[in-house]
């Protein structure tokens, strides 16, 4: 069973995928299939003994370019569709042990290459609609392999996030004339008490109005719709900037920090560039050592999250990390 | 816009920190005022650019010329009717039938490295407008230093599911 299913209560499509209940759960290290094929050694999802970057159709799809028929019949109440698009799982790189945080910048430019890459041809493609680029990281969150590596979703429609985030950005600039996210990048940068980190062509910063204690938001400082509209010099430092972020993340509380990663930008057509703006949305789910930020009764029930620390702390904390780490 | 006011004349733009970046420049106009306002030393070393609508015959010749050599080339925004002249189909043709296409980019053209930009800078930068200058310091940082382009290599496995395999010819492993 592979097809989408329209919740009319709320006007949002649902992916269904039984099949991705038999997928591969945290495999060892030596059973690893993100890692390359050793000479001698069994066949893993990559046929190479090396690689820098491999990017592969996921084996267990929510998405498809050739999805099969839905199972149930579709009605006007109750529409049903085929599963079109793509799931995409991106290797970083053929060390099973190097994540973005312990990669160079120059590394990390070039997995933000393969993303411009997969956007550019995913997203002309007549199916798909949106091309969402993620990482979910730590077991915590998720994660199914220890290798790392990230996943693009080219889905046939406009996400919900996305969507909602285009309609505000759509009612601001209607309202104001400007972008939102510029007018966000220019008060974050001008108050400073919630930046992180910043370089000539992006500023980090924990949100205003953060849903988790050490969200952190990576935004070109020039309006950019997507990753194909980054410079070469602006991609670097995108990639360094990422880098300082995570790494204070791992050195936040001293263990590798579960988050999951977001890339948000234009959709596949071109119709909404003036309100598209590239940015990364890291959401750690720790708001302590051991402690975990539940998504429980407000946010899941109500879609209203609380958050439990001040942004301008929280971003303070993070940003001496950076700066210890600078020293 | 300088004051609310537009000047009669380009008047260069006071950037600093900007790094001396030799070029040599075919065209003229605003973006010659604008490059020197972003650190670009005029002459007859470095990448070429071509000034803002300064692409026709001539200088799309030398910009062919230039490409299959293995040198950079940076191609500053031009008029659709260009078109003939540009190295490569795509930048300013008509839009293609799906997906994006961006205002700026970079590809390999035979040996040569092709940069361009499709957005229109010149006469902000050369105004002294900082998103411009900064923009245009990048597009001549990426031509003078181009990061190398990653080889893509395709197959189908077994089990009918697509792999494509990255490559850069250089020594950044890590």
């Amino acid at each position: 069973m592979t097809e989408r299913r329209f919740d009319p209560t709320t006007g949002e499509w649902r992916m269904f995928a039984r099949h991705r209940q038999d997928r591969t759960f945290l495999p060892a290290e030596d059973h690893c299939p993100l890692c390359p094929t050793r000479p001698g050694a069994p066949p893993t999802e990559v046929p190479f003994p090396s690689f820098d970057v491999v990017v592969f159709e996921n084996r267990f799809p929510a998405l498809a370019r050739h999805p099969p028929g839905p199972e149930v019949p579709s009605s006007p109440l109750y529409p049903v569709a085929p599963s079109f698009g793509a799931n995409e799982v991106v290797v970083y790189s053929d060390d099973h042990s190097l994540g973005l945080a312990q990669m160079t910048p120059g590394r990390i430019a070039k997995v933000v290459d393969v993303w411009a890459d997969r956007y550019a041809e995913l997203s002309a493609r007549d199916e798909v609609a949106y091309v969402f680029v993620f990482e979910n990281r730590g077991v915590a969150l998720g994660v199914t392999l220890h290798h790392p590596h990230g996943q693009i979703y080219a889905y046939p429609d406009i996400p919900p996030r996305p969507r909602r985030e285009l309609d505000v950005a759509t009612a601001h600039l209607e309202r104001h004339g400007t972008c939102v996210f510029c007018d966000v990048v220019t008060r974050e940068v001008s108050d400073g008490v919630r930046v992180i980190a910043a370089n000539r062509s992006f500023v980090a910063f924990v949100p205003f109005a953060a849903r988790f204690p050490y969200e952190a938001h990576l935004v070109t400082r020039r309006h950019a719709p997507s990753v194909l509209d980054l410079t070469d010099p602006e991609r670097l430092a995108l990639a360094g900037l990422l880098k300082q972020v995570l790494a204070a993340y791992d050195d936040l509380f001293g263990f590798p920090l579960p988050y999951v990663m977001s890339v948000h930008q234009a959709p596949s057509d071109d119709g909404h560039d003036t309100v598209s703006h590239f940015h990364i949305e890291l959401t750690p789910i720790h708001r302590t050592a051991t402690k975990l930020k539940y998504l429980a009764g407000s946010e899941l029930g109500a879609g209203a999250f609380i958050n439990d620390t001040a942004p301008e702390d929280t971003a303070a904390r993070l940003r001496d990390l950076v700066l210890r780490a600078e020293a | 816009m300088m004051d609310g006011r537009r000047p009669e004349e380009p008047v260069p733009a006071v950037v600093l920190g900007v790094r001396p970046t030799p070029i040599r420049l075919l065209g003229q106009g605003p973006t010659e005022v604008a490059l020197r306002a972003v650190g670009a030393v005029l002459g007859d070393d470095g990448p070429t650019v071509v000034a803002e609508d300064g692409l026709d015959a001539r200088s799309g010749a030398d910009v062919r010329d230039r490409l299959g050599r293995g040198e950079a080339v940076l191609v500053l925004a031009q008029r659709p009717d260009a078109a003939p002249f540009y190295p490569v189909a795509g930048p300013i043709d008509e839009a293609p039938a799906t997906g994006r296409r961006a205002a700026l980019g970079s590809r390999a053209v035979g040996p040569g490295r092709l940069v361009f930009c499709q957005q229109r800078l010149a006469r902000a930068a050369a105004a002294g407008d900082l998103v411009s200058c900064d923009l245009l310091s990048d597009l001549l940082a990426w031509v003078s230093e181009p990061r190398p382009l990653p080889t893509r290599e395709a197959l189908v496995k077994d089990d009918g599911r697509s792999l494509w395999r990255y490559s850069w010819d250089d020594e950044t492993r890590r």
